[in-house]
């Protein structure tokens, strides 16, 4: 179980990594979006893999709390990043 | 958040308006982006494991006027001697006066101690199950007669002194480190989780011993059958879940369990170096501190409840010893720090847990104890002065498992650094030195927050149902599975 979910994990870290990579080579934005887009997506998937391994050993509470508090903070790091930097970006570029 | 908030005009991005890139250059970037990211997680792994690896700390600090610890000054032995009980009957009459107890009396009141014959099937914790669970963990040493060694009785059948089969050729290690590590192998074979071989201490042994049995004073130069060199120190965690239920009845079935397993493993190792033709005699609390000699043997640092706190098991281990003639010279382990004493400076979770209000709230050590009543005459007989810690009141302690007819294990279950074996605890266990004292209080408070510990005076029926219900689930100890080289340092 354990072993499933650091691999599902390792899928979407290079997933999320393709992703970051994409925007950064089509959108110009300024030095530091990549590093806080990194910021968050590290918290969010720190969040699911401390929820993931407190829920296999039986402490669900645990990965509650991991989820809303480590997730939760990856997510709106992520989120205002993307909505604050890199749409604008996004959208002065297709225009 | 809406994008009219943040002041972004509304505009639908369709996917075919993306710019298209060089496919070259995607993998070529991409491939740079995923090694980086391999180069930072095995930074971070390596960072980790070199942090569970601790650093060389000083060890026990203590005063100049410092010295070993009489045996009949332990609340347990007092307890278990009616020797003790005649010598010193102002120590009953002191601790019934101060503490308003009439009814306590440290031998009469330990001798009935498991032996009340009641359960209540209602009450969670304290049901006939519960019952025989605490017995049946301890009664392989019942049968081999050697259950008094918990309570500091010495030379017990399988902690026996006699040396009478020492084999006559001494084996050959080739060198310290070849015995070191052929030492630590036969001890894991027979089931220990960590080893740490420490140089003997007189400091840390009781001296005189006492012979509980008899009221007899022993000493190490007369009546111990050789001159110690050193002391294996082994580790033998408990279970995680049998644990969390204190000081419920069934949590005593994984510490009577790693009582028996200590006496088993020293027994085991006793007879395997007199096999190599040296002098062994094996230990379970008996003749000298077992978290003294724990910290010198690299295995941890002593917590605020009194216990030996292990990188990734917490104070939820069981300590044997077994002392030796084998000289390690230059290889003998040494203490290590892991930032264990400076977390317990701001957390204080096992004082907050303890029914009997027996452990210090102090933030910093003393050299003596500071707690209520340690003013009166005579009042701290059990402790040892000249040794930096916080100096807990034992004599509560046992009153508390004379009242509960069981031990309690609550300043265990409720440590922050007790938790279950996942990569999570060890991480955060790495990370800990590095943490500021503001941070070491977020972390105690989360522990219980996260649904780890959080002991009351009354077990937890969540935690006993949780135990009983888990069925061919149950963990036991196999669940520390992981050292992380945490193991004795040298």
């Amino acid at each position: 179980m354990e072993s499933l979910q650091w691999f599902s994990l390792g899928v979407f870290v290079m997933l999320c990594l393709n992703v970051m990579v994409y925007v950064g080579m089509t959108i110009k934005m300024k030095w530091y979006t990549i590093p806080l887009l990194i910021w968050g997506v590290v918290w969010m998937f720190f969040g699911i893999a401390w929820a993931g391994s407190s829920f296999i050993e039986g402490y669900p509470q645990s990965g509650s709390m991991a989820l809303v508090f480590f997730t939760g903070f990856g997510l709106i790091c992520t989120v205002v990043t993307w909505q604050r930097l890199v749409k604008p970006s996004l959208e002065s570029n297709s225009n | 958040m809406t994008q009219e908030n943040l002041d972004i005009p509304v505009k639908n991005i369709d996917i075919d308006d993306l710019p298209n890139v060089s496919r070259r250059n995607f993998f070529k970037r991409t491939a740079i982006a995923g090694g980086a990211a391999m180069v930072a997680g095995g930074a971070t792994l390596a960072a980790s494991k070199a942090s569970l690896e601790g650093r060389e700390s000083n060890g026990i600090e203590v005063s100049d006027s410092f010295k070993a610890k009489d045996q009949r000054d332990i609340v347990l032995v007092q307890a278990t001697s009616p020797h003790l009980t005649a010598k010193h009957p102002e120590r009953n009459t002191e601790y019934q006066r101060l503490h308003n107890r009439p009814d306590f009396h440290f031998f009469e009141s330990g001798a009935k101690y498991e032996h009340r014959d009641h359960w209540d099937n209602d009450r969670p914790g304290y049901t006939q199950a519960d019952r025989a669970l605490m017995h049946s963990a301890w009664y392989p040493l019942i049968v081999a007669q050697s259950r008094s060694a918990a309570f500091l009785q010495p030379n017990t059948p399988l902690h026996s002194w006699d040396q009478s089969d020492v084999e006559k050729e001494q084996f050959d290690f080739g060198s310290n480190k070849r015995a070191s590590t052929m030492i630590k192998s036969a001890a894991k074979i027979y089931g220990a989780h960590r080893v740490g071989i420490a140089k003997f201490d007189k400091r840390f042994v009781y001296d005189p011993l006492f012979d509980v049995e008899n009221g007899k004073e022993l000493s190490w130069e007369d009546d111990f059958p050789f001159e110690p060199k050193s002391v294996i120190v082994i580790l033998l965690p408990m279970d995680y879940d049998s644990i969390a239920t204190s000081p419920a009845w069934c949590s005593e079935g994984t510490i009577g369990d790693s009582y028996t397993n200590m006496s088993k493993i020293a027994c085991q190792m006793g007879k395997f170096i007199r096999g190599l033709g040296y002098n062994a005699v094996g230990a379970g609390n008996d003749l000298g501190s077992s978290v003294a000699y724990g910290i010198l043997a690299g295995l941890g640092e002593g917590g605020r409840n009194g216990a030996l706190i292990a990188p990734g098991i917490g104070p939820r281990a069981r300590i044997a010893k077994i002392f030796t003639s084998i000289d390690l010279g230059d290889d003998f382990d040494v203490p290590h720090s892991w930032g264990i004493n400076e977390f317990c400076k701001s957390c204080k979770k096992c004082a907050d847990s303890c029914p009997a209000d027996a452990i210090s709230h102090d933030t910093e050590p003393s050299f003596e104890p500071t707690y209520e009543f340690s003013d009166e005459p005579g009042y701290t007989w059990n402790n040892h002065v000249g040794i930096k810690k916080w100096h807990s009141d034992a004599k509560k302690c046992f009153n508390f498992w004379c009242d509960n007819d069981g031990s309690c294990a609550n300043c265990i279950a409720s440590c922050t650094f007790n938790e279950p074996d996942f990569w999570h605890h060890w991480f955060i266990m790495a990370i800990n030195p590095a943490m500021p004292r503001f941070i070491h209080s977020w972390m105690a408070e989360a522990h219980p927050a996260f649904g780890y510990g959080g002991q009351t005076k009354e077990p937890k029926i969540d935690k006993v149902e949780k135990m009983w219900g888990m069925g061919e689930n149950m963990r036991t100890n196999s669940a520390n599975k992981n050292n992380y080289g945490t193991a004795g340092k040298s």
